[in-house]
C-alpha cells in the first residue's frame, strides 16, 4: 500500500514539471523557426571530406543535400543572397560527382540570386563531371543571354545543349534565334518558358518563374518603348499614356504587368510599372545589375481597373 | 556435425543478446524512417531513401558483428565455459568454425530481414516493385553480406587470441581501415614492399560496397559480383586458418 502510494510522487512531480517543459519546448522550437536558422556557418573541403568519410560517402553527401534544400528554401523565404550555396553543393558534388539535381538546382537558383559567375561555374561542372544532362548548357546559354548579354556565347552554349542527347529539338531553333537576333525579349521569354516546363519540382520551378516573370516585364517594356518612340516620331510629343498608344494602333491590347499594378509612360516616354520598375541593362559583359528584389504580394498595390 | 551444433547453439545465443536485437530495431527504424527524410528534399527522394536504408543496414549490420563476434569466443574463455566445451572430443579448430558460421547465419538473417524492410519501404515509395528491375537490391545486399562475413572473421579471429575489449577495438579499426583500401593502394604504390603488402592484409571492404550502384541503379556485373565473393570466401578462409593456428598454440591454463 505504502509502495503504490509512493509511486504516485513521481507521477504527482512529472504533473508538476509538464508546464514548464512545455514552456522551454514552446521557446526552444521557436528559436530553431527564426529566420536564418538554416545557415551555413561552415562547409568543410570536398577533398578532406570525401577522404574521411570514405565508407559512408554518399551518406555524407545527401545529408549535406538535405541541409541544402533547408538552405535554398530559408533563403528564398527571407530573400537571402544564397552566399553559401555554392561552397554547399561544390561539396555536395566532389562527394557524389553523380548528383545531377545537385548542379541543376544550384545553377538555377544561383543565377535567380543574381549569382551568375556561381552559376555558371557550377553547371559547367556537372557538365564535366555529372551525368550527361542537356538542361546543363542549356542554364549556361541562359545566363549568357539573359544577364550577361553575351549573345554569342549564348548560342555557342545553346547549341551544345542541342547537341546533347535527349535534348528537345525546339533548342535549336533557339540557338539559332540568338545568333541571329541577338537580345530579343521575346527569345528569353520562349527560353524561360521553355525551362520552366522542363523543371520537375516546385522549387525549381519557382526560381524559373521568378525570372519568367522578370522577362515578360522586360518584353512588355521594350513593346511598349518601341510604340512610344513611334508615336514620339508621328506626333513630335511622348505619349501621355499606355492607352494612347493603343488608341494610336502602336500597341496590340493593354499588356498585363506580370508582377501587377500597371503600366504608365513617364515623362521621357519610356515605360514604367507601378509595382516593380525594373529596367533590365545587360551593358558590358561581365557586369551584371542584379534584379531587385519583387516585392512581397502584401506590399503590392491593388492593381488599378 | 559438431560444427552444425556450435553454430546452431551460436545463433541461439546470439538471438538472446539485447545489443543485436537492439541494433536491429534500430536499423529497421531509420530504414523506415527513411522515406519520411526523403520528404525533405525535392527531385531525388529514391537516392535519399536507397541510400540511407543501405547504410543503415551495413553500418548497424557492421556493428553487430564487430560487438557479437568479439565476445563470442573471448567471451567463452573469461565466463569459463570454453573449457567444458575443449575437454570434450570437440576440436579447437571445429569450435571456432562453428562459432564463426553462427555469427555469420546470425548476422546474414539480420541482413535479410533488413533487405525486406528496404524492399518494403522502397515498393511504399515508389508504388510497386518495378524497381526491383532496375535497382541491383539483391547485388548490394549480398555485398553488406559478404563484408558481415569478413568484418566476422576478423572479429572471431581477435576474439579467440584477446579478451572482448580489445577484440572489438582491434576489429573496429580494422573494418575503418579496410574501407580505405582504394586509397592505400593508391598512396602506397611506391612504397616498399613490406607497406604495400600491407594494404593486401587489410580486408578490402570497399571492394564489396555495391551501393553507389544500388542508389545510382545501375547494374552489377555477375563476373564481378563473382569476384567479389571468391575475394570474400578466400579472406575469410585466410583468417579462420591463421585464428585456428593461433586458438591452437593457446594456453587456457
Amino acid at each position: 500500500m505504502r509502495a503504490r502510494r509512493l509511486s504516485f510522487v513521481p507521477l504527482l512531480a512529472a504533473a508538476a514539471l509538464l508546464p514548464a517543459l512545455l514552456l522551454a519546448s514552446r521557446v526552444v522550437l521557436s528559436d530553431q523557426r527564426r529566420p536564418g536558422a538554416y545557415e551555413v556557418s561552415y562547409v568543410p573541403r570536398g577533398k578532406s571530406l570525401s577522404l574521411l568519410s570514405r565508407p559512408v560517402q554518399l551518406t555524407v553527401a545527401n545529408f549535406y543535400w538535405l541541409l541544402a534544400v533547408q538552405y535554398i528554401g530559408d533563403q528564398a523565404l527571407r530573400r537571402g543572397a544564397c552566399e553559401e550555396l555554392y561552397p554547399l553543393v561544390d561539396l555536395i558534388t566532389d562527394l557524389d560527382p553523380g548528383h545531377g539535381y545537385a548542379y541543376q538546382t544550384a545553377g538555377i537558383v544561383l543565377s535567380a540570386a543574381g549569382r551568375i559567375g556561381e552559376s555558371n561555374r557550377i553547371l559547367q561542372k556537372g557538365i564535366e563531371r555529372g551525368p550527361d544532362w542537356w538542361t546543363y548548357p542549356y542554364y549556361v546559354a541562359f545566363n549568357h543571354f539573359f544577364y550577361l548579354g553575351d549573345y554569342a556565347g549564348a548560342a555557342e552554349w545553346a547549341e551544345r545543349a542541342a547537341r546533347t542527347k535527349g535534348a528537345s529539338p525546339n533548342i535549336s531553333h533557339l540557338a539559332l534565334a540568338m545568333r541571329v537576333k541577338s537580345g530579343d525579349p521575346d527569345d528569353a521569354v520562349r527560353l524561360l518558358a521553355g525551362l520552366r516546363d522542363e523543371a520537375r519540382d516546385e522549387s525549381t520551378r519557382g526560381a524559373l518563374e521568378e525570372q519568367y516573370r522578370l522577362a515578360l516585364l522586360q518584353r512588355d517594356f521594350a513593346r511598349i518603348d518601341r510604340a512610344s518612340e513611334a508615336f514620339r516620331a508621328a506626333r513630335g510629343r511622348p505619349p501621355e499614356s499606355v492607352r494612347e498608344l493603343i488608341q494610336a494602333g502602336l500597341l496590340a491590347q493593354l499588356p498585363s504587368a506580370p508582377y501587377g499594378g500597371a503600366y504608365t509612360i513617364g515623362p521621357d516616354g519610356r515605360a514604367h510599372s507601378t509595382v516593380r520598375d525594373f529596367h533590365f541593362k545587360p551593358p558590358e559583359r561581365g557586369r551584371l545589375e542584379p534584379p531587385a528584389p519583387a516585392p512581397t504580394p502584401s506590399a503590392a498595390p491593388i492593381e488599378k481597373p | 556435425m559438431k560444427i552444425a551444433s556450435i553454430a546452431w547453439v551460436t545463433l541461439r545465443e546470439a538471438l538472446r543478446q539485447k545489443l543485436a536485437v537492439n541494433l536491429l530495431v534500430f536499423a529497421l527504424l531509420l530504414t523506415s524512417a527513411s522515406i519520411i527524410l526523403s520528404s525533405l528534399t525535392f527531385g531525388e527522394q529514391y537516392r535519399i531513401i536507397s541510400d540511407l536504408a543501405l547504410t543503415s543496414a551495413q553500418v548497424f549490420g557492421t556493428l553487430i558483428a564487430v560487438f557479437l563476434g568479439a565476445g563470442l569466443v573471448a567471451g567463452d574463455v573469461q565466463r569459463r565455459t570454453v573449457y567444458p566445451i575443449i575437454a570434450k572430443p570437440v576440436g579447437r579448430a571445429e569450435y571456432l568454425v562453428g562459432r564463426y558460421l553462427g555469427l555469420v547465419l546470425t548476422l546474414e538473417l539480420n541482413l535479410a530481414v533488413m533487405a525486406v524492410a528496404t524492399g518494403v519501404v522502397l515498393a511504399i515509395y515508389t508504388g510497386g516493385l518495378g524497381f526491383l528491375a532496375r535497382a541491383p537490391l539483391a547485388a548490394a545486399y549480398l555485398g553488406a553480406g559478404l563484408q558481415f562475413a569478413v568484418v566476422g572473421a576478423v572479429a572471431i579471429a581477435f576474439s579467440s587470441l584477446t579478451n572482448v575489449t580489445l577484440a572489438a577495438m582491434f576489429t573496429l579499426a580494422l573494418t575503418f581501415a579496410g574501407h580505405f583500401s582504394r586509397e592505400m593502394f593508391v598512396y602506397w604504390q611506391h612504397e616498399s614492399s613490406p607497406v604495400r603488402a600491407l594494404a593486401y592484409v587489410l580486408p578490402n571492404l570497399a571492394g564489396l560496397d555495391f551501393k553507389v550502384e544500388f542508389v545510382y541503379q545501375q547494374a552489377v556485373g555477375g563476373a564481378r559480383l563473382a569476384w567479389a565473393a571468391l575475394y570474400a570466401l578466400l579472406y575469410v578462409a585466410v583468417v579462420l586458418a591463421l585464428a585456428c593456428a593461433g586458438f591452437a598454440r593457446r594456453d587456457f591454463r
